[in-house]
């Protein structure tokens, strides 16, 4: 079966039109993120304040502000925090979004639809709303997390500032706001990587006696590994550089030296004192920290991709 | 950052492809920028079909005022507006640095907290106003913010009003449980816990005074009050002040008060905006508040002959306690679109009518030939308080200082009950860390 196939030279507009279909998607990502990220990496070598800010040229100090932040003690304190607060409420919004999903397959359609709207509309509540009603919940004096607790006899909740009080309870009011936030995702996502699990499947394998623990290693967790495993990353990326939710709690009260996260510290470095130059090379540190924490979890995505 | 593209720029950047005509507006607007030199009335007269932008801050000026500031340019500035933007206090200075810094977003003129004039001042992100200072009142304004606002010799930002706090308290309340005028801050001390124990009305929840430690200025005028100071400058370097013994024993009484005579030591921000609605509730029987909480408290309160005011009390009978110099600046930005306009309308806010309305809310007028306008019984008291008021420290690491909190962060842990030498060995070293770089 030999035959020659002759190809004509494709014209030039035929040969540019993919990169034509390319390009704005390209130029959207380089002025968007590429051009920040250029403008951050060259800051983070100068010394840029206020008075650059309004116009005076910038000098270059090479590696002194990546130099100011690894001798400040207060930054390891900070990335700590960060990396702690981040596997506790990552984990926990796995945790919980998974056995949702887990629920929903297992509710009649009623519940289930019920379920849905739910977690549809808390994904949906714009972060500063909900953050506002939040506050409002946990409010000293009139919140109603400090009435239902006072009510049950717990006098000592009498008035008692929940982000004011210490770091460690502002914390667990922060990390439950943003499970709250998060785990619509989660559970949304995963549900519909359990409606890919072959139920004639899982019958089979109750059938030969596996009880719900051995069906859900099984049968069900290889199906929806890969929703799981994207979820994951996303998650503790997302809460690594967490800064909203901090941020605007800590407006309401508290010590923000002690409640401070990657995030706001930052901010705090860059915004508030102006100190543009050591806040880029602090934003470029965090960068690499999550692209270490991550790289397993994204380089295990793309080959897994591949495979299958 | 310079590069933070928020969504007033992008309408301005589609205006400015959209056609000739936006084009054409901020070519004028940079022409003028270049005019410093002619007389600001002449130049302005052949201006027309511009917006001078303002930025006043929440809760500062009243609406009548506001509503004079419109008209009364409008009408002699014909052709032209004004419209005044109402900021949040909450991260204004990050605010303000973005969009004082840019060309197109800047506003004409703005309002600064005292304790961040400086921030701008230093770095030129501001117009000098030498060549009107006089027109606006010269030697009549306020002269201890007139020299916080100038630097290098140069005139940026002027005194729009002060505000020093003092007290304000139920006299009936007292009367009803016994307890005398306080002479002293120790007797202050004791008659705000006395009431708090008294609770003369069986109000549930009373508590003798609203204290909050997110109430950074009240607290710092206790402090202030009782002989407490930030820090002091010593040649060219500054000194902290919180481990000085006559502060320790300040901040002790504001730890007794927190523990003792207030139930809102860890209150939120939110609540503290509208502390006076403790204060209207009987829920409070004291209030360390400036002027114009005045007008907020409910009218029946002072019909009723129930409200009293008086200056903080000093450690010695007869003395009048320091309090901190509240108040604001206003200045021209550098940036602005439209400088020599902006300049017309600070004639009109300096103007007799606009201090007096300001004096009306309970404010002391930039301009002090109009402090007699000052209404109610806390007029009575004002001058004597803003006398005795002091200021923070004056420079721009103060407002490094307070943008990161310190200042509430200290009195947190105050309020925490942690142990204050301790926390002020602490917070000091932190604070003259800050104010000595740079």
């Amino acid at each position: 079966m030999s035959q020659e196939v002759k190809f004509r030279r494709p014209s030039m507009s035929q040969r540019l039109a993919p990169y034509g279909l390319l390009a704005p998607a390209v130029i959207l990502v380089l002025v968007a993120l590429g051009y920040p990220m250029v403008r951050q990496f060259i800051m983070s070598f100068q010394e840029f304040g206020l008075a650059q800010q309004f116009g005076q040229a910038a000098t270059w100090v090479g590696l002194d502000n990546y130099a100011t932040i690894v001798a400040d003690p207060y930054f390891w304190t900070v990335l700590l925090k960060s990396l702690v607060f981040c596997a506790w409420t990552a984990g926990l919004t796995m945790v919980i979004g998974i056995g949702f999903a887990l629920m929903m397959r297992s509710a009649s359609t009623v519940a289930r639809t019920i379920m849905n709207v739910a977690l549809v509309v808390v994904w949906a509540m714009p972060l500063i709303a909900a953050l506002t009603v939040w506050q409002w919940l946990v409010d000293p004096n009139f919140g109603l997390v400090n009435f239902l607790l006072t009510s049950l006899g717990l006098s000592q909740f009498q008035g008692f500032s929940w982000l004011a009080s210490s770091f460690w309870t502002f914390y667990i009011i922060a990390s439950a706001i943003i499970i709250w936030a998060s785990m619509p995702l989660v559970t949304i996502s995963v549900y519909a990587a359990l409606t890919q699990v072959d139920e004639a499947q899982v019958e089979a394998s109750e059938l030969d006696g596996a009880n719900y623990l051995k069906r859900l290693q099984h049968i069900i967790f290889p199906v929806i590994a890969p929703v799981v495993a994207l979820m994951g990353v996303l998650q503790v990326i997302w809460d690594l550089r967490v800064f909203t939710h901090i941020h605007v709690l800590q407006q309401s009260g508290g010590i923000s030296t002690e409640t401070n996260l990657l995030g706001t510290y930052v901010y705090q470095v860059g915004i508030s004192q102006g100190n543009y130059g050591v806040a880029s090379a602090l934003a470029m540190v965090i960068l690499v920290v999550t692209l270490a924490i991550t790289s397993k979890y994204i380089h295990m995505l793309f080959t897994r991709g591949e495979l299958q | 950052m310079s590069f933070t593209i928020t969504r007033r720029g992008l309408l301005s950047m589609s205006a400015v492809a959209a056609g000739g005509a936006a084009l054409g507006l901020s070519a004028c607007g940079s022409d003028s920028d270049t005019d410093t030199g002619a007389s600001p009335s002449g130049d302005a007269s052949n201006i027309t079909g511009q917006t001078v932008r303002v930025w006043f801050m929440e809760g500062s000026i009243s609406d009548a005022a506001i509503a004079h500031l419109e008209s009364t340019f409008a009408k002699e500035n014909e052709g032209n507006t004004l419209t005044v933007e109402i900021q949040p206090w909450d991260g204004i200075v990050s605010k303000q640095q973005t969009s004082l810094a840019s060309k197109s977003e800047s506003p004409d003129l703005v309002e600064t907290g005292n304790t961040q004039s400086s921030i701008f001042t230093s770095v030129g992100a501001f117009a000098p106003l030498d060549d009107i200072y006089e027109d606006l009142g010269g030697d009549d304004l306020i002269q201890s913010f007139v020299d916080a606002g100038r630097w290098d010799d140069k005139m940026y930002a002027m005194p729009l009003y002060a505000g020093a706090r003092g007290v304000f308290y139920r006299k009936d309340l007292f009367e009803a449980a016994s307890i005398p005028e306080p002479k002293t801050l120790d007797e202050f001390t004791e008659a705000v816990i006395n009431l708090g124990k008294a609770n003369p009305e069986g109000v549930s929840g009373f508590s003798g005074m609203y204290l909050a430690a997110v109430d950074e200025h009240g607290v710092e005028s206790l402090m202030f009050a009782g002989g407490g100071n930030w820090a002091e400058k010593d040649g060219d370097k500054w000194q902290e002040k919180l481990t000085d013994p006559a502060t320790i024993d300040s901040l002790n009484r504001i730890q007794r008060l927190f523990k003792e005579g207030t139930d809102y030591a860890l209150d939120s921000q939110a609540s503290q905006k509208a502390f006076e609605k403790y204060f209207n509730e009987g829920k409070v029987g004291v209030l360390v508040a400036s002027g114009n909480v005045g007008a907020k408290i409910d009218q029946e309160l002072w019909d009723a002959d129930k409200v009293a005011v008086m200056p903080i009390p000093g450690k010695t009978e007869g003395e009048v306690g320091q309090t901190f110099a509240g108040g604001s600046n206003i200045s021209l930005a550098a940036n602005a679109q439209n400088p020599e306009l902006a300049k017309q309308a600070l004639r009109v806010i300096f103007g007799e009518e606009f201090q007096k309305l300001m004096g009306e809310d309970g404010w002391v007028p930039g301009n002090t030939t109009f402090s007699d306008s000052i209404t109610g019984a806390f007029g009575e008291i004002s001058a004597t308080i803003v006398e005795n008021s002091k200021l923070s420290p004056n420079t721009p690491q103060w407002g490094v200082a307070a943008g990161n909190n310190l200042l509430r962060d200290f009195f947190t842990t105050i309020a925490q009950g942690k142990d204050v030498e301790a926390s002020a060995a602490d917070y000091g070293t932190q604070l003259e860390g800050i104010l000595n770089q740079g």
